[in-house]
């Protein structure tokens, strides 16, 4: 517990920046950026394989779009 | 993503589905949040994106053979995954897929019958730390071949302000067979700028009990339930933040029952009892998430991210990802990108290496998945605009390719391909 309470620290900060940070407004003409490929918000379709692959070789789940049951081909 | 639709009727009908959808954890059918993607079927047409990944592992501490034998397995799995905007406000996902697996698992079960460790000792060419255990090497390494098949599905209904998923899936592999049902509710808190997500899913699993022996012993039952609630925020003209909040229950058969474990050496078992893995048969599972996609400036963007795991098992996780994205100065858009990982685990209480436990400890595993280490991943990807074809409209292709490197000798290589193509209606 010890080790994980200071990155949950961590994580809990950013987030409250982040929370903290919201735009309350922008004009249609300011989304433009926000269209980027690269600013989608989840991830790449070629990266499911990848989350796929940490799910079943890593011990933790959850929290990053991955999967968290259902088999996995991978044993 | 279609058009809301702007009507009281939809207001009321979007309130009474998502009460619905909240309140139907007791039918098992809600899916966990899917952040909105920018996939190339968010607009008109059927869109389709063939997907197709090789991945390659070796480590030298399966859990098939202890945690003393080889990890090798390869899979390639081709999937097809298809958008299709049905109408204005109706939108239907399909992922089917299929894995090709040589498996470290069937090569190396012990199908002869000869558990007894003195008549064998499955090891490879392992010849460091493990030698009172490499001795008498009994398995054959012939590669055999598994497959596994899947199918998703997911409903989208759009409303004014909110969306609603419904989800379902199946798949099935040699020991194993799953059936999951979810769903969705997005709620658009100010117009989008903002968005909450919370989400259940549940899988209903059944384990063939394929023991150490290779012989079948029955079946038994592994439930999952995945809840999950996330919030996007758009921060600025650049950027744009997510948090996601994860709770997992795990219950029924949660060890892999070809799984060995060499126990301490004793007198009836001088080189150590082999016996099947045992782990508890449930299972908490937490875990907080936070991702930032930033343009530095135009053509560049960061895409960090964050994840804080720890569960009933004692195992707790860290987890950072990395992506920079530089668009190339190309005529057809281009984008290029490293990749990085790093996590960090601690142990489980019940991961051992061979002769740690006994028959006075109540769980015991040699998974090295559950064990302590660091591991590093480190790729490259790119992806860009192809040229329009004849009939069909070839519209991106992907590329990523990644290496990873655990602190106890595993590593693994993958390389994924996503085409999205794009059959009607489009831009």
């Amino acid at each position: 517990m010890k080790r994980g309470a200071g990155a949950l620290a961590v994580v809990v900060f950013l987030a409250a920046l982040t929370m903290g940070g919201c735009a309350s407004s922008l004009e249609p003409w300011e989304r433009g950026d926000l269209a980027a490929t690269p600013m989608a918000v989840g991830d790449a379709e070629s990266q499911r394989p990848e989350r796929s692959i940490e799910v079943y070789r890593e011990g933790a789940v959850g929290a990053n779009g991955g999967k968290s049951g259902g088999g996995c081909g991978c044993t | 993503m279609a058009a809301p639709e702007h009507s009281a009727s939809g207001r009321r009908a979007s309130s009474l589905l998502a009460a619905l959808v909240l309140a139907g954890a007791g039918a098992g059918a809600q899916q966990a949040p899917q952040a909105p993607r920018e996939a190339a079927g968010d607009g008109d047409g059927l869109a389709v994106t063939f997907l197709f990944n090789y991945y390659d592992q070796d480590g030298d501490r399966s859990p098939v053979t202890g945690g003393i034998g080889t990890e090798d397995l390869q899979v390639a799995a081709p999937t097809v995954l298809i958008n299709w905007p049905v109408s204005e406000n109706w939108r239907l996902n399909f992922e089917v897929g299929a894995d090709s697996i040589t498996s470290a698992s069937t090569n190396n079960m012990d199908v002869d019958g000869l558990q007894s460790p003195v008549l064998r000792r499955a090891a490879d060419d392992d010849d460091d730390d493990d030698d009172e255990y490499d001795e008498l090497d009994g398995t054959s390494s012939a590669s055999l071949v598994d497959a596994r098949g899947y199918l998703n599905a997911t409903a989208t209904r759009s409303f004014e302000r909110s969306s609603v998923s419904l989800f379902t899936g199946f798949s099935a592999e040699w020991d194993y067979r799953s059936v999951a049902f979810g769903g969705a509710w997005t709620y658009d808190v100010e117009e989008g700028l903002r968005s909450f997500t919370v989400g259940l899913r549940h899988f209903f699993d059944i384990v063939d009990l394929y023991e150490i022996d290779g012989v079948q012993r029955g079946q038994s039952d592994r439930d999952t339930t995945d809840l999950s609630l996330s919030f996007t925020s758009v921060l600025s003209r650049r950027a744009v933040g997510m948090v996601e909040v994860s709770a997992i229950e795990q219950s029924g058969f949660l060890s892999t029952p070809f799984h060995e474990v060499v126990f301490a050496p004793s007198v009836p078992f001088p080189r150590g009892e082999v016996v099947a893995e045992r782990l508890p048969d449930s299972r908490r599972r937490y875990s907080v998430g936070l991702g930032l996609n930033h343009m530095i400036s135009r053509g560049v963007v960061q895409r960090p991210r964050l994840r804080w795991y720890e569960d009933d098992w004692n195992l707790e996780a860290q987890s950072f990802d990395y992506e920079i994205h530089f668009r190339l100065p190309t005529e057809r858009e281009m984008w290029a990108f490293p990749i990085f990982r790093y996590h960090t685990q601690s142990g489980t209480d019940y991961y051992g290496r061979p002769g740690d436990f006994s028959r006075i400890h109540d769980f015991y595993t040699a998974d090295p998945d559950l064990s302590e280490f660091d591991l590093l991943k480190y790729g490259f990807g790119i992806r860009f605009q192809l040229p329009s074809v004849v009939g069909k409209r070839f519209e991106d292709l992907e590329v990523r390719l990644n290496r990873y490197d655990r602190d106890d000798g595993f590593e693994a290589v993958t390389i994924s391909f996503a085409v999205g193509t794009r059959f009607w209606g489009g831009q």
